[in-house]
C-alpha cells in the first residue's frame, strides 16, 4: 500500500532510507548519502495527518479534543477553547462541544476530528481516506465539509471514490502499476491544491 | 453459514447459553482448584478468635508492625510508580538492540525467590556489598534498617507494575501519539496529556498489584533489613514470629492482610476490565445519568452508559438531529 507510506513518510511517522521531503518551501527530510542529514521531528511540521478513523482522544471532551493543536502552539486555556468552538462550528460541530468521542456517531466524530486539525493550523493536512469508514449516507454531507473549509488550504487527500475526486480535487495524482517502481497499488491520490508538489 | 443461521434462529434474539466451548467434565477439576484456593481461607476464618479480635489486632507490636508495614509499602508503591512507569514506557516503546533481554532481566523478581533478592540486595547495598561500601564513606548506612525494607519491597514488586503498564501500553498502541504530533504535540506533551492519562487506569492498576506485593513481603525484607521491632518487622515478620508465641495473634494479623488483599483485588480488577477510554466512558456515563435525572438533558439515550446515537437513521444536515439538540 504505497499511498498511506508517503502519508506516513511526510508526516514524520516513518523514516525513508534515503530521499527528500518538502513542505512549504522547506526541507523536513532530507537523507542519503552524501548529503547533510535533515529529520524534522513529527510535532514540527506543520502537518497534520487524518485517517479513516477519527481517532479523537477519548478521555478529552469534544472541545478539549479540538483544543489540543492550540494548546501545543501555546495558546492559553481560554484563548484555545474559543478557536476550538469556532473551528467546531465552521465544520457543523459546534453543538458536540460537551460530549466525549464515544458519544459520537461515526459521521459526528468526523466532522470533530476535521474541526480538530484545523484548530491545529497545519501547513498541510493529509487525509486519508476520510470517508470510507463512514455510513454511505453520511458521506456527502462530510464531503461537503470538507469541500468548504479545505477552500484555501494545501491538502492531500487519498482516496477510492470517484466522487471525492469529482468534488474536492483540483489535481489528481493517479497511483497505478509502476513498471519498475515499488508502487504496485491501482488506486488514486489526488492534490486538492498542488502547491507542495509542483 | 451454519453460524449465520444460528444467530437469526428464534425470534432475533441471540442467546449463546446452547452453545459450550467447555466439556462438562472440565468442572470438577476447576470446582477442585476453586477449593483448593478458597479452602485454606476457610480454614482461617474458623480458627480466628473473633471475640478478641480487636484486641489482639491492637495490640502495642501488632499496631507497630501494621503501621511500618503501610508506611513502608505507601513508599515502595511510589518508588514503583516514579520507577516503573519510566521503564515500561521505554520496554514497551523504545526499539533498541538489547532491550529484549533487559526486559527479562528487569522482570526476574517476579520468578526469583524473594530470598535470593534479599541476598543479592545485601550484597550490593549492605555493608560490604559494592555499592553499599561507597554508601558507607558517605556516612549512609542501608542494611537491616527501614530503608532496606522499603527496598526489598521495591526490588520484589516493581515487575508487577512494570508488567501490567507494559501491557496496556502495547494494546494501546501509539496511534493516538501520532495523531497528537501532527496537532503539534511535542513527544513531552503527548506523554503527558494523552499517554498517562489514557493508561492511567492500568497505572492504577498495577501500582495497587505492587502495594500488595509490597505488603506481603517477606523474605527479602527478613535477609536484608532483619526483624526488629518498629524498624524493619513489618506484619508478615511480626505474624512469622507471632505464630511461635501467639497463635491467635498471628492468625487475626492473616485476616487483616487477607482483607487488604481482597480490597487491592477488588480495586485493581475492574480497573484491568476498563482500561484507557473505557474508564472515562463510564465516568460521563455515570455524569450523564446524573444529568438525565436533573432535568438537563443532554441525549435522548437510556441510562445505559455506552449506547450510541444511531447517525444512519437520522438527516445528517448541520442543525438537523431533532433528537440530539440540547436544549
Amino acid at each position: 500500500m504505497g499511498k498511506s507510506t508517503v502519508f506516513a513518510v511526510i508526516a514524520g511517522l516513518l523514516a525513508p532510507d534515503r530521499g527528500r521531503v518538502r513542505v512549504a518551501g522547506s526541507d523536513v527530510i532530507d537523507l542519503g548519502k552524501g548529503r547533510s542529514r535533515t529529520w524534522t521531528p513529527a510535532h514540527r511540521r506543520g502537518v497534520a495527518l487524518m485517517a479513516q478513523e477519527p481517532l479523537l482522544f477519548p478521555h478529552l471532551s469534544v472541545l478539549e479534543n479540538v483544543a489540543f493543536g492550540p494548546r501545543c502552539k501555546g495558546e492559553g486555556r481560554k484563548a484555545s477553547r474559543r478557536a476550538a468552538r469556532d473551528w467546531l462550528s465552521e465544520a457543523g460541530a459546534e453543538r458536540f462541544a460537551d460530549r466525549y468521542p464515544e458519544q459520537l456517531s461515526g459521521g459526528q466524530a468526523q466532522r470533530v476530528a476535521i474541526a480538530r486539525v484545523l484548530a491545529a493550523e497545519p501547513e498541510l493536512v493529509l487525509l486519508d481516506e476520510p470517508l470510507s469508514a463512514l455510513d454511505v449516507s453520511a458521506r456527502p454531507e462530510i464531503r461537503k465539509v470538507l469541500k468548504r473549509v479545505l477552500a484555501d488550504r494545501t491538502a492531500v487527500i487519498i482516496t477510492h471514490d470517484p466522487n471525492d475526486v469529482a468534488e474536492l480535487a483540483d489535481h489528481t495524482v493517479r497511483l497505478g502499476p509502476v513498471e519498475s517502481g515499488r508502487w504496485m497499488t491501482v488506486a488514486q491520490a489526488l492534490v486538492a491544491r498542488p502547491r507542495v508538489f509542483e | 453459514m451454519v453460524r449465520a443461521f444460528w444467530v437469526t434462529r428464534g425470534s432475533g434474539a441471540v442467546t449463546r447459553a446452547r452453545f459450550r466451548t467447555v466439556p462438562g467434565w472440565v468442572l470438577v477439576p476447576a470446582l477442585l482448584g476453586a477449593l483448593f484456593v478458597l479452602l485454606p481461607l476457610v480454614g482461617m476464618l474458623l480458627r480466628v478468635d473473633w471475640p478478641n479480635l480487636w484486641g489482639l489486632l491492637t495490640s502495642e507490636s501488632s499496631l507497630t508492625a501494621l503501621g511500618l508495614s503501610l508506611r513502608t509499602a505507601l513508599i515502595s508503591t511510589l518508588l514503583c510508580v516514579v520507577l516503573g512507569c519510566p521503564l515500561a514506557l521505554v520496554l514497551a516503546r523504545v526499539q533498541l538492540a538489547g532491550l529484549r533481554i533487559l526486559r527479562s532481566l528487569v522482570l526476574l523478581p517476579l520468578v526469583l525467590p524473594p530470598v535470593v533478592g534479599g541476598i543479592a540486595l545485601l550484597y550490593t547495598f549492605g555493608r560490604l556489598g559494592f555499592v553499599g561500601r561507597q554508601l558507607e564513606a558517605l556516612g549512609i548506612s542501608i542494611a537491616f534498617s527501614t530503608t532496606a525494607v522499603v527496598l526489598a519491597q521495591t526490588f520484589v514488586a516493581l515487575p508487577f507494575l512494570v508488567v501490567s503498564l507494559e501491557g496496556a501500553l502495547r494494546t494501546m498502541g501509539t496511534r493516538y501519539e501520532e495523531v497528537a504530533a501532527g496537532l503539534g504535540a511535542s513527544p513531552t506533551v503527548a506523554m503527558r496529556r494523552i499517554t498517562i492519562p489514557l493508561v492511567a487506569p492500568a497505572i492504577a492498576s498495577g501500582a495497587a498489584l505492587s502495594f500488595a506485593r509490597c505488603l506481603g513481603e517477606f523474605g527479602a525484607t527478613l535477609t536484608f533489613a532483619g526483624s526488629m521491632q518498629g524498624v524493619t518487622r513489618t506484619l508478615p515478620l511480626e505474624i512469622y514470629l507471632q505464630r511461635e508465641t501467639d497463635p491467635d495473634a498471628a492468625i487475626a494479623l492473616s485476616l487483616l492482610l487477607v482483607l487488604v488483599a481482597v480490597a487491592v483485588v477488588g480495586f485493581s480488577a475492574p480497573a484491568r476490565r476498563r482500561r484507557g477510554a473505557g474508564f472515562r466512558s463510564g465516568l460521563s456515563g455515570w455524569l450523564r445519568e446524573a444529568d438525565v435525572s436533573s432535568g438537563v438533558r443532554l441525549m435522548p439515550m437510556g441510562p445505559g452508559p455506552h449506547r450510541r446515537p444511531v447517525e444512519e437513521s437520522l438527516p445528517t444536515g448541520a442543525g438537523e438531529y431533532p433528537l440530539l439538540r440540547t436544549d
